[in-house]
């Protein structure tokens, strides 16, 4: 045994001496391929894990995160940018006190412990976003999760979103009540609601879609999680046992999405087309519609304005709404986690900078 | 040599991709395709009633997900049909570009000779009416036992979009206030799936593992299982499928 202690959320050094050769050949081999940039898991099966081995449940779910901690390595490894895993679910609260208050615990424990193992965080480049109903979580909770967050903020080199407190039909009731509040407040106008816009609300407005999505334990579900994401996102349930999944089950899943990569693509692409196709629509639309009711109020018999320079003007001005509006809405989000924060780092923040844009 | 190592990684890679192809292949399709048509029994009326007894859930409301480039009308009508004559009330079909949707004709028209078939004089106990989001009916079966939906991609997210859209619009004629909005008012505001429960089960056809756009809102708790295609579908595999559903066990995040 070493005397040094192995960092529990980025197990390098662990990872390191048990990588064996075939491993490192097969990640060179699927290299060779495309390999999803997005992958988003449901870590399901910790509590049958535990009854399986009997241990205490808490147990299991300690040993689920480890291996998250674990399957992160991989994906560095693969240069998978992002990954996003589903942590604590909304619905989760109805389980029992026991096993709520210990799966909290265990979020405070391993968030306190990412603030002091900054140092591998900052030097993986790894940026942390939770995302949820935050607000549902227990206050010291919250405070862990928002340091946790706002700290590494500016890392690019990989992105790592937790949903806790998540689902996805919460997700997007928010996302339209952020743009009702947009309407009421005179920021956006209804006929600006777009597929875009509401992507944009969503918590995860600042990740790509999952190009993969990954449920282990053979569930065949998504359980509220991601449901708009991962539209267009191949689908793999693999029957594991979360805490018994091996690089070789991540293999098998990243061949499954290479097999299934050219049709996705294609359907993405008409998808994406066919959206921007809806939008010029739709700025023609209320653009005539403008001129027109301008034209009853003026009670002018012919138009001097050409049509075609009205809906670029329009068009323009839409834009220029949704940006304003969702500057506001980042504003907004950004100004609770600093709420959270700490006194001391409290006033050093430029809010806007919180989350980073990229 | 980095050429050489390139070239031998995408070999092996390449390797890899057909030993793959090929188990699916034949794990989905066994010798089947290559010897003659080895057929089960037919479907008729008295044996679904006789297997239904066997299954110990049946799914309140069936999706069907076609992601194939052909649709066979035949085949997903029989699909339909069988599915009534097991005591299904709700199905639905979506298709990733809408054709089903777009052709309900003629989905309706091989409804009804499939219905002739296998039914027979029990036709009138097995009515159906056709559903669609917009507002065009294609039977006025008022009181009729099962209901048929067509569905595209616009039901999906679009669908969302319109209920945001519809939403925002009622906020700024003052009628509704933002923070008015929950899951519960959002379910009755969609307009795809009015009347519908959410589906328990979608079995989806074909090779693309993904869901090309199906509801996202409405396939929260669905299972989702697979058929390799839905072409020349024989009933003692649809039923396999729906005995993995009635097999499964939900514990809703408990």
């Amino acid at each position: 045994m070493t005397t040094t202690v192995d960092s529990e959320w980025f197990p390098e050094e662990k990872y390191r001496v048990q990588k064996t050769w075939l491993q490192s050949f097969c990640t060179r081999v699927l290299k060779t391929g495309p390999v999803p940039k997005h992958i988003a898991f449901i870590m399901d099966g910790n509590r049958r894990f535990a009854k399986k081995e009997s241990v205490e449940k808490a147990e299991g779910h300690r040993r689920g995160f480890d291996k998250m901690a674990e399957m992160l390595q991989w994906c560095l490894d693969f240069d998978i940018k992002e990954v996003t895993v589903y942590a604590f679910s909304t619905e989760n609260f109805k389980r029992s006190k026991e096993e709520v208050d210990g799966l909290m615990e265990l979020a405070r424990q391993k968030f306190a412990r990412l603030l002091q193992e900054k140092e591998q965080l900052m030097k993986h480049g790894v940026c942390i976003r939770v995302l949820g109903d935050l607000h549902l979580l227990p206050r010291d909770v919250q405070e862990v999760v928002a340091e946790a967050m706002y700290f590494s903020r500016n890392n690019t080199n990989a992105i790592l979103n937790v949903c806790l407190a998540y689902t996805s039909r919460n997700e997007i009731t928010n996302a339209m009540k952020e743009m009702a509040i947009g309407v009421d407040e005179g920021l956006l106008r209804p006929s600006d609601v777009s597929e875009e816009l509401l992507e944009k609300c969503l918590y995860t407005s600042h990740s790509p879609d999952p190009d993969l999505l990954l449920r282990t334990s053979g569930e065949v579900r998504l359980s509220d999680f991601l449901l708009w994401q991962s539209n267009y996102s191949v689908l793999s349930f693999i029957e594991v046992l979360w805490p018994e999944f091996t690089t070789w089950h991540l293999y098998s899943a990243i061949l499954h999405y290479q097999s299934n990569y050219a049709s996705i693509a294609a359907a993405r692409e008409a998808n994406k087309h066919e959206q921007a196709e809806r939008q010029q629509r739709s700025d023609l639309t209320c653009a005539v519609r403008e001129m027109e009711t301008r034209r009853e109020q003026s009670h002018e018999t012919s138009s001097s304005v050409n049509v075609q320079t009205h809906v670029q003007k329009y068009t323009q001005e839409r834009q220029a709404r949704v940006t304003k509006f969702l500057a506001h809405l980042e504003g907004k989000r950004a100004e609770y986690i600093t709420s959270l924060l700490p006194e001391t780092s409290n006033r050093e923040i430029p809010i806007a900078k919180l989350i980073p844009t990229c | 040599m980095a050429f050489y190592d390139g070239a031998v990684l995408k070999c092996v890679h390449a390797a890899l991709q057909l030993w793959t192809f090929l188990w699916t292949w034949f794990y989905l399709w066994g010798w089947k395709p290559l010897l003659s048509k080895v057929k089960g029994q037919k479907a008729t009326l008295s044996r679904c009633k006789e297997d239904r007894k066997s299954l110990q859930k049946l799914p309140c409301h069936l999706g069907l997900l076609v992601a194939e480039q052909k649709i066979s009308y035949g085949d997903v009508c029989s699909l339909m049909v069988w599915s009534m004559a097991l005591g299904i009330s709700y199905i639905s079909v979506y298709d990733w570009h809408g054709t089903l949707k777009k052709n309900a004709v003629l989905v309706k028209s091989h409804l009804d000779r499939l219905q002739e078939e296998i039914f027979g004089k029990d036709k009138s106990k097995y009515t159906f009416q056709l559903h669609q989001s917009s507002s065009k009916k294609h039977s006025s079966n008022e009181g009729a036992q099962v209901h048929i939906l067509l569905l595209s991609p616009s039901d999906g997210r679009l669908d969302l979009v319109r209920t945001a859209g519809d939403y925002c619009h009622a906020v700024a004629n003052r009628i509704l206030k933002p923070e008015d909005i929950s899951t519960d008012l959002v379910n009755s505001m969609l307009h795809s799936t009015k009347g519908f429960p959410d589906p328990d089960v979608l079995v989806r056809f074909g090779q693309i593992e993904s869901l090309l756009g199906y509801l996202p809102w409405q396939i929260r708790l669905t299972e989702i299982l697979s058929m390799p295609t839905h072409w020349g579908v024989g009933y003692e595999s649809f039923l396999d499928v729906l005995h993995q559903f009635a097999g499964t066990h939900q514990r809703f995040g408990k």
